[in-house]
């Protein structure tokens, strides 16, 4: 893949993650045991039903947590450790390196400022662009990811897009300080079926032509399965398997994934590897 | 913008039609001649009474009576005090400033205590900053302002001798009716903006902006805020002839001579044409007020203005 972190390291390294909310007992982290890695420019595949531990992960990562929630584990990002840096040091980061895309786009952006001030925002924070500098830059990024007359669109507010025009907006600000990972946190799940093919496809491609890695959630394997490199699967707070996309779906160790798979080609119809990749 | 203030204000007309029709009959249902009482103290014998009756239009049938009230009401005309002869829209142009200064004194200290404590209170839910600020508003509003009001005259006036307890000698007579008024209504802002806060913290848009790299202080002042403020404004509005009925109790407790006091004491002279006159006056600074606050919710929030526009 292209770019290559200094060193040629690992860009995210996250061992024996555990994450427990307070006023749980202790048996029930949310998330117990997780390690993956992802190699820069690499895509993870997250997948897990409901209430696995995958956004508790993600959030985990860039230390988005709830309140009290207690981190124990190692997250390297770029030779870095992030379980326990404090919050001045995290912030950098956020928005700048790491970028999220959250599941829930018709809620991701905030009702009451314009589209252009929300994209703005971090333009202005990370890369000390002037408001001009910055209008600029956002019309550019609404128009690389299939905004129509992005400069009209800067004064818009959320309500006047569509779900996979937000998302779309979403995006484009998660990538606008050009991270080295985008997390992006089941993006389609929310948006029409016909839209979920494109905002994946933006992601893909997005991600490809910038070099980015990507961490992408879902409880969908054959959304992974079109995008991955590597996938983990997620059950109860721990990863019950890891492995290529190809490793995974053509012999998956767990029954867990079994299940999944069959869920998948059932849906589809179509023999084993639906949706892999050649 | 515009055309929505002028809708708003077209909607108000029948409201204050029905304000006034019934200010009107209340004052001539209740028991009680103003003639009778005007003349107190002099011998109202028959013949003076209905001189009286006659100078004042009060012989005229109720009707005719309603309609020329109206009919001067349209000129701007709240016609002549009882008691003081002169213009009811001097009298009330006279006391308005001791009511405005009292009005606005509260809402400062209810704005300055309440909006700090509510921020306090929904950042950290369930913090010792928290319970504070949730006991300090359950006993803002568990405690009536009226003896709110003497608990301060007693504790300030009369054992600290620090502020004065009646009369409007300057900033310092505000301070403690504007207290009494505005800790009531402190309160209540407390609770509307930390549950409003609490709510506004809890959404994708909240994680969105930190995970863009601001501070929480930039988070709260450019993202929580503006939406924890639209929802705080609705209610305030509502909270609006609250607090006018409370400057006038309060007015009267201080012994300022701003309107509420005036129009008790006119209350009790019957008054009438003043009665009506104040009345009147705030029923039309209530729904002002009240299209204000709804304007400034649609200035905080862009969904408000686009349904004014559909
Ligand atoms: N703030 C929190 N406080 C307490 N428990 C939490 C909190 N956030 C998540 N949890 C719990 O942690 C577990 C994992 O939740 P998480 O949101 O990470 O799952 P998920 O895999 O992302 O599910 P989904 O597909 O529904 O998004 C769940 O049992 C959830 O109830
Ligand atoms: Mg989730």
């Amino acid at each position: 893949m292209s770019a290559v972190a200094p060193g040629g390291e690992e860009l995210l390294a996250v061992r024996d993650l555990r994450v427990v909310f307070p006023g749980t007992r202790p048996e029930d982290a949310a998330v117990t045991g997780v390690s993956f890695a992802m190699n820069p420019g690499q895509t993870l595949g997250l997948v897990g039903e409901s209430g696995s531990g995958k956004s508790t992960a993600c959030l985990a990562i860039m230390g988005l947590l709830a309140r009290g929630a207690t981190v124990t584990g190692s997250i390297t990002f770029r030779g870095t450790e992030l379980v326990g840096l404090p919050e001045r040091r995290l912030r950098p980061l956020r928005g700048k390196d790491i970028g999220l895309v959250y599941q829930d786009p018709m809620a991701a952006l905030n009702p009451v400022k314009t589209i252009g001030a929300q994209l703005r925002e971090p333009l202005r924070l990370h890369l000390g662009m002037s408001r001009k500098q910055a209008d600029e830059r956002a019309v550019e990024l609404l128009d690389r990811v299939g905004i129509d007359a992005p400069r009209d669109k800067l004064r818009s507010f959320p309500h006047e897009f569509s779900g996979g025009m937000r998302q779309r907006v979403v995006i484009a600000m998660a990538v606008s300080c050009n991270p080295t990972l985008l997390i992006a946190d089941e993006p389609t799940t929310a948006l029409d079926v016909s839209v979920q093919a494109q905002v994946l496809e933006l992601l893909s491609d997005l991600t490809t032509d910038l070099g980015i890695g990507l961490l992408i959630v879902s409880h969908d394997l054959s959304v992974v399965a079109g995008l991955a490199d590597d996938v983990a699967v997620m059950r109860h707070g721990s990863v019950v398997e890891y492995g290529s996309v190809h490793q995974v779906f053509q012999r998956p160790a767990h029954p867990y994934t079994r299940d999944l798979l069959a869920v998948v080609r059932e849906l589809e119809g179509d023999p084993v590897d639906a949706g892999g990749r050649p | 913008m515009l055309t929505f203030l002028g809708k708003r204000a077209l909607a108000a007309v029948p409201v204050l039609l029905g304000v006034v029709l019934l200010v009107f009959l209340i004052l001539r249902l209740i028991p009680g001649d103003p003639a009778q009482i005007l003349l107190f103290g002099t011998k109202a014998t028959p013949e003076r009474v209905a001189e009286l009756h006659q100078q004042l239009g009060l012989d005229r049938p109720v009707v005719v009576q309603f309609l020329s009230f109206l009919g001067d009401l349209l000129h701007g005309d709240l016609g002549y005090s009882y008691s003081s002869h002169g213009p009811v829209i001097d009298e009330i142009a006279e006391r308005l400033p001791y009511t405005v200064n009292l009005a606005v004194g509260a809402l400062l200290v209810a704005l300055l205590v309440g909006v700090p404590t509510g921020i306090l209170g929904g950042l950290k839910p369930g913090s010792v900053v928290d319970k504070a600020a949730t006991a300090f508003s359950v006993l803002g509003l568990a405690v009536p302002y009226f003896w709110l009001a003497q608990l301060l005259i007693l504790l300030f006036a009369v054992h600290l001798g620090v502020l004065p307890a009646l009369g409007v000698g300057g900033t310092a007579a505000l301070v403690l009716p504007s207290l009494s008024l505005g800790l009531g209504f402190a309160a209540i802002i407390t609770r509307m903006l930390r549950a409003a806060l609490i709510d506004v913290y809890s959404s994708p848009y909240i994680l969105v902006a930190r995970a863009k790299g601001l501070s929480s202080g930039r988070v709260l002042v450019s993202h929580a805020m503006r939406n924890a403020a639209s929802s705080v404004t609705t209610i305030l509005g509502l909270q609006i002839g609250n607090l006018l009925a409370g400057a006038v109790a309060t007015e009267v407790i201080f012994g300022r001579p701003g309107l509420g006091n005036y129009l008790v004491q006119q209350i009790g002279l019957k008054d009438v044409p003043t009665i009506q006159g104040i009345v009147l006056f705030i029923a039309v600074a209530y729904i002002v007020i009240n299209i204000l606050v709804d304007a400034a919710h649609g200035v905080l929030d862009p969904r408000v203005r686009k349904a004014w526009a559909s």
